[in-house]
């Protein structure tokens, strides 16, 4: 018997909050507002209570880092700092690894190990919306985990040790008819003062003259102060057979007078039988820059012009792009003897670790531009180490195999964004300050090495950055704050892969793609997306309703400046959603255990006495919390 | 740096551009110092010359008496003497009005005469000597207008190396390294036809370092705390002394003191957010005569740079022989805040709240300073003790708020606050009642507000508080003394029986009603017996005991207040008045509603962000709160935040309380609740 009469409706099952239209509208088994109320079998209670974790303070941003021994986060705080927790009961707080003025976010993402890092700041536009992206003058780092601090990932190419005045010198055989004589001729340049005619260069250019061509010079050195002109000198045609790498045995003749100090290009055409004034050699001056030559040594390389370069190789395994500026050149004339190679740079930078000799395959007709060629990795070209500054190598054609072209347009110092992922195992960087459309991917299993021409994905420009991206079933999502694009590899370079857009009114928040228990990844055969319109299912494309459809009148009441605060977590293990809003001290719960679809799904409100800027899943399903300090 | 006269007969002259006898106002002044004593009748150091016309100082007799001449060619009218000891600087300055001329020396009014020298027509300016006489000294900063300045600002122009008043400024010659004149009237002093021009420029300066805002002394780190020199003993002059602080990171508050002496040099201050312009805090800006000798505290923002003007009241020769000035500055205080820790609004925009220690005889422990709006309504704020959100009145925005328990505003419900408007809760905490002049409205612990607006009848509501089954609000509407406590009921919205008629001679100040539905009324007398008492009533209107306060001062600058408290409600409230002598200071007051036993925090009141207690070399604290403001415990503080996990099965929330202490404390889960919907049909 009911009070008064009333007949008792028993409600087997409590259904949790519902927050959509009026409040006579709530079903009987939901309730019109809660707070702190986790579900249990047909019932509720008390939210689980909230403990001390970690001692550290004013948290902005959280996420799991996982090295290759340790479970550990990775904390961003209220003054730009990054710290490394380790969550091994040590306690251990390394750092801070990275300190940027006007960090108040950063992107993760870990490869082998290590943490890319990217910060990113809160921009507003004139009409008062805010959008991420990368700081101005600010790029991406990296941190081994080791608690050593991060630094910039990628790295700057190698360089000459001084200026690189009169180390560009090149000569070559000129495609234009001509009268030099058959044969091998050593080219060098002199600098005419009042103190007669002294050496400008230190290994001089060999030339082996098909015979009815001209020589082509380029980039004649200039002489110091006091350099009236400068003159170039070359040996009669050698045989082949007769080469040594003695380039003092030779007897050099003038070529040609440049009555100037500013000429720096010259083709010369002379015949032997005009070759007359011999040049007393003098002492060679001695350059820094990288230097390719002909030895007498035993060894082995294919006849024909070679440009040989170097290139770095960081501790994370980086390659840097190709250098120092002018690479070596060398004219190999014996195919029985090896190529020295001096003056090799030694980088400033202590985490560069090993360098590689990069060359050409022989180059038939060499236009000048070093860089228009392919270059290749040499066999024993390598250098174990930041010291040696020589070494001899021989090579054939055939065995330039690994390519090294591609390192060229890398990135020395990687833009920061303000979206950082992975994607068949190659990092996904976008949003950067400079260009909010653009996703730049790594080459495969080198997440710093991405090549600013090839490995660019645009998402069609509307003023609005790339929020998020993220892998699904093979393919790369592209967000924006209202649209969802795609696209795939095709096995080529990025730049060549069809992009797609997927859907024109549902995105993804910067931190609104749920990650999976604490795995740092999202797959869990589909995906959760917070987007302005309630949290989704995605499984290629958006289920509606959204998961959020309970409460639909709390959500489109958010804030949607505040979007950014909000980061999404999926403890699939226990079915379980969460997603923090800072603003209301609150994270907002959901128990699936009952159905991941809109109407059987469980939505909780849990406060507390703090703002939960940031939330993380440890130890497989532990939601950790991060918080900053009370208004002070 | 300064110019010295090394012949007798040495002098400088102008003879164009001068300020001629017609003009109706007229000043100068200028640095001089004698540098040894006279011995020959009429000396001067600097004068406006005509035919037979004469207007100046000078010494008339063998002696170093100097007094003011002024002679329209009708005979000489003179003021008294001033003697000057030869050695010692002096700031000499002079102004016309109409026909009234004032001499001055040190600021300090040597005499004047009235002499109408409308007529006259000057032909020369003359500094050091006119030529005719014999007098060894040094100069600085000659400066000239066509204007009457006052004391006050010649007391500035002797502070600054440049010149203050602009407006009329007709000539400005520092005589540092040049006769120049800087102003673009080209009012140079030459030497054109004098006999004997034999000066230098010395090192020598009468104003010291830190006398000019350029050369403020800059604080550095602090704590700081010295005692300097403000005065030179060379100088017959009270110098402004400069000091600057540039604020760190963490820093929010801060709190100083300039002392000088409780008679002579008793300091007074400015502050300024830059050098020298613009007054700070800008809303309330500390200066003037309250500051005198008193301790003061205010916000800063972290590397920005704060100017102080430290300046005497008192102008005496006294002083010349040097005086201390104490400084003290620290860093407002930022230590742990516990359960229950009152929190005393500030009713001035600019500066923070602070919160205080309960613990009994802690008296003038500020815990902490945290920046939140003004409230000057002295029951103008509540606390949930279910969730710990803060309903408050914002006195800038007019509005009233809803902050977190860290005290983070979460929301603006929409009901306009009033400076008198009255916030009291529930006593379960469950929701609050608001009032704004005769207007009450009903809001949830969450910020909803209800649907209905009460309008009472009355003057208007000064205290309220709702019966805990929200059937009867227990108000005062008198706003005057003899005021009774009405009952409103809530259902019907009209007055029903009054709880208890009005006490003749008291004001109803505050109302609770705790949780086991008594009401306790906080009635203050204001005349030459004040007496501040809190009565304890059942719901018939009997009386059921009876809590003196005390004796508050007679007109206090408030009433009182009365809140819940935060571990006990049911046994003990809390009760915040002001002394019967008022010191400056305020007693938090826990009453054990049993028995009337208490326990007492006192704390030193800061208004307008300085000490309110009495002028003394051996304040009290360094830091207090406001006078006038809503009061409560609130939770602890969280102080930095920090990172926490959910634990399943716990059954409340652990804070990180300091972190770096690794200190923690247990607070109840925020207000687990369910709602279920109102179904129409």
């Amino acid at each position: 018997m009911g009070l008064r009469d009333h007949q008792a409706i028993p409600i087997e099952d409590f259904n949790g909050w519902f927050k959509r239209g009026d409040a006579d509208s709530v079903p009987l088994d939901h309730f019109s507002d809660l707070n702190n109320i986790a579900f249990v079998e047909s019932g509720f209670e008390t939210r689980p209570g909230m403990d001390t974790f970690f001692p550290k303070g004013d948290v902005v941003r959280l996420y799991t880092y996982t090295t290759q021994n340790t479970q550990g986060l990775l904390i961003l705080d209220t003054q730009g700092s990054i710290y490394h927790a380790l969550l091994d009961g040590s306690k251990t707080l390394y750092g801070p690894i990275l300190t940027i003025a006007g960090m108040t976010d950063f992107g993760f993402q870990a490869f082998f190990g290590r943490a890319y890092i990217t910060p990113f700041g809160t921009f507003t536009n004139d009409l008062g919306i805010n959008y991420q992206k990368g700081l101005e003058n600010e790029f991406v780092y990296v941190y081994k985990g080791d608690g050593t601090n991060a630094r910039k990932a990628a790295g700057f190419p190698p360089t000459n040790a001084t200026t690189t005045a009169n180390q560009n010198y090149k000569s070559f055989n000129s495609t234009f008819d001509g009268v030099v004589d058959k044969g091998v001729h050593l080219v060098t340049v002199t600098f005419t003062s009042g103190l007669g005619d002294t050496l400008a260069i230190q290994v001089f250019p060999v030339i082996y003259a098909p015979g009815g061509k001209q020589i082509e010079n380029i980039q004649i050195p200039l002489g110091p102060l006091g350099t009236t002109g400068r003159k170039i000198w070359m040996t009669h045609a050698i045989n082949p057979s007769d080469y040594t790498s003695d380039q003092s045995s030779y007897t050099y003749y003038l070529a040609a007078t440049i009555a100037d100090n500013t000429t720096n290009y010259l083709r010369i055409n002379i015949a032997d039988s005009a070759l007359t004034t011999p040049l007393s050699l003098g002492t060679l001056p001695t350059v820094t820059g990288l230097l390719a030559e002909n030895t007498d040594t035993t060894g082995f390389a294919d006849l024909g012009l070679h440009l040989i370069a170097v290139v770095y190789e960081t501790d994370t395994g980086f390659l840097t792009a190709l250098g120092p500026e002018t690479f070596a050149q060398v004219n190999v004339v014996d195919l029985q003897k090896a190529i020295h190679v001096s003056n090799i740079p030694v980088s400033p930078d202590s985490f560069v670790t090993k360098r590689h000799l990069v060359a050409t395959k022989a180059i038939l007709n060499y236009n000048g531009d070093q860089t228009g060629y392919q270059f290749f990795f040499i066999p024993e070209g390598t250098l174990d180490n930041n010291i040696d500054t020589e070494l001899d190598v021989s090579f054939y054609d055939a065995d330039l195999l690994e390519d090294a072209s591609h390192l060229i347009d890398s990135f020395s110092e990687i833009p920061a964004g303000a979206s950082l992922n992975s994607y068949h195992n190659r990092m996904v960087l976008a949003a950067t300050f400079d260009d909010i459309s653009i996703a730049y991917l790594s080459s495969p299993g080198e997440p710093e090495a991405i090549d600013q021409v090839d490995g660019v994905i645009i998402f069609p420009l509307d003023g609005l950055p790339i929020t998020n991206t993220q892998e699904y079933r093979d393919v790369l999502y592209l967000f924006k704050k209202t649209k969802t694009g795609a696209s795939v590899d095709n096995q080529d370079v990025p730049s060549t892969w069809q992009f797609n857009i997927i859907d024109q009114g549902v995105g993804a928040a910067p931190h609104g793609v749920g990650l999976v228990l604490d795995s740092g990844g999202v797959n869990i055969d589909f995906l959760l997306v917070a987007d302005l319109s309630g949290i989704l299912m995605f499984n290629g494309s958006y289920s509606r309703p959204e998961l959020t459809w309970k409460i639909q009148d709390f959500w489109v009441a958010l804030d949607r400046n505040s979007f950014i605060e909000f980061q999404v977590l999926n403890d699939s293990l226990n079915q379980r959603i969460y997603m923090n809003i800072p603003d209301l001290n609150m994270i907002l719960y959901a128990d699936y255990r009952w159905g991941l679809d809109p109407k059987n799904i469980k939505w909780s409100k849990y406060t507390f006495d703090v703002p939960p800027t940031s939330i993380a899943l440890v130890e497989t399903d532990v939601l950790v919390i991060g918080s900053v300090g009370n208004a002070s | 740096m300064s110019i010295q006269f090394l012949n007798p007969n040495a002098f400088l002259t102008r003879i164009t551009n001068l300020v001629q006898g017609s003009a109706p106002s007229y000043s100068w002044c200028v640095w001089f110092r004698p540098d040894q004593d006279v011995t020959i009748d009429y000396q001067t150091i600097i004068a406006l010359e005509g035919a037979t016309e004469w207007q100046g100082v000078y010494s008339n007799s063998i002696a170093n008496d100097y007094s003011l001449s002024v002679n329209n060619g009708g005979g000489s009218n003179d003021t008294p003497t001033k003697t000057l000891v030869a050695g010692k600087w002096y700031p000499i300055s002079y102004h016309k009005s109409g026909t009234s001329h004032q001499y001055y020396v040190s600021i300090g009014l040597v005499g004047g005469v009235t002499v109408d020298m409308s007529a006259v027509t000057f032909t020369g300016l003359f500094l050091g000597s006119d030529g005719a006489g014999s007098n060894h000294g040094t100069f600085k900063g000659f400066r000239e207008w066509t204007a009457v300045l006052s004391t006050t600002e010649f007391q500035a122009e002797f502070n600054s190396q440049t010149p203050v008043r602009t407006s009329g400024l007709v000539t400005n010659t520092p005589l540092v390294n040049n006769l120049l004149d800087t102003t673009s009237n080209h009012n140079d002093w030459t030497t054109t036809g004098v006999v004997n021009v034999d000066y230098q420029f010395i090192s020598d300066d009468p104003i010291p370092a830190g006398a000019v805002v350029t050369d403020a002394t800059d604080l550095g780190t602090l704590p700081y705390s010295a005692v300097i020199s403000a005065q030179p003993t060379d100088v017959e002059f009270v110098f402004n002394q400069w000091f600057k602080y540039t604020a760190v990171v963490g820093e929010t508050y801060i709190g100083g003191w300039f002392f000088g002496a409780l008679t002579l040099y008793r300091a007074q201050y400015s502050i300024f957010s830059d050098a020298g312009v613009t007054d700070y805090p800008p809303n309330n800006p500390i200066n003037g005569s309250q500051t005198i000798n008193r301790r003061f505290q205010m916000p800063v923002v972290a590397g920005h740079t704060y100017y102080f003007k430290v300046f005497p009241v008192v102008f005496s020769t006294a002083l010349d022989s040097g005086v201390d000035l104490t400084v003290d500055f620290e860093t407002g205080p930022n230590k742990t805040v516990p359960n229950g820790s009152p929190f005393i609004n500030d009713d001035l925009q600019d500066f923070f709240a602070g919160v205080v220690s309960s613990i009994d005889a802690d008296d003038y422990n500020v815990l902490k300073f945290i920046d939140f709006v003004p409230t000057t309504a002295e029951n103008g704020g509540d606390i949930s003790q279910q969730n710990g959100k803060i309903l408050i009145i914002d006195d800038i925005t007019a509005k009233i708020l809803l902050f977190s328990p860290q005290l983070t505003e979460l929301l603006d419900t929409g009901i306009v606050g009033a400076t008198n408007g009255v916030i009291r809760r529930l006593a379960d905490g469950s929701a609050f009642y608001t009032s704004h002049a005769l207007t009450v409205n009903r809001v949830s612990k969450d910020g909803v507000v209800g649907g209905t607006t009460w309008t009472l009848t009355g003057t208007r509501v000064t205290a309220l508080a709702p019966s805990n089954d929200e059937l009867i609000l227990y108000t005062s509407v008198t706003n005057a003394t003899n005021a009774p406590v009405k009952r409103w009921d809530l259902v019907n919205s009209v007055y029903l029986s009054d709880l208890v008629a009005g006490i003749t001679g008291y004001f109803v100040s505050d109302i609770m009603v705790l949780d086991d539905d008594t009401i306790l009324v906080l009635y203050f007398k204001s005349s030459t017996t004040p007496n501040s008492k809190v009565l304890h009533y059942a719901t018939d209107g009997s009386l059921l005991d009876t809590y003196d306060l005390g004796n508050p001062v007679a007109t206090p600058p408030s009433s009182g207040s009365i809140t819940f408290d935060f571990t006990d409600p049911a046994n003990y409230f809390l009760a915040r008045v002001h002394n019967l002598v008022f010191d400056g200071s305020s007693t938090l007051i826990r009453v054990k509603i049993s028995d009337g036993t208490t326990t007492r925090v006192k704390h030193v009141v800061f208004e307008n962000g300085i000490y309110q207690a009495a002028e003394t070399a051996t304040p009290l604290t360094k830091f207090g709160i406001s006078h006038s403001c809503p009061f409560f415990p609130i939770r602890a503080l969280v102080q930095n935040g920090g990172i926490y996990k959910l634990v399943p099965g716990k059954r409340n929330d652990t804070l990180w309380l300091d972190i770096t202490e690794q200190t923690t404390e247990d607070v109840k889960i925020p207000d687990p609740f369910i709602e279920t919907a109102a179904i129409g049909n």
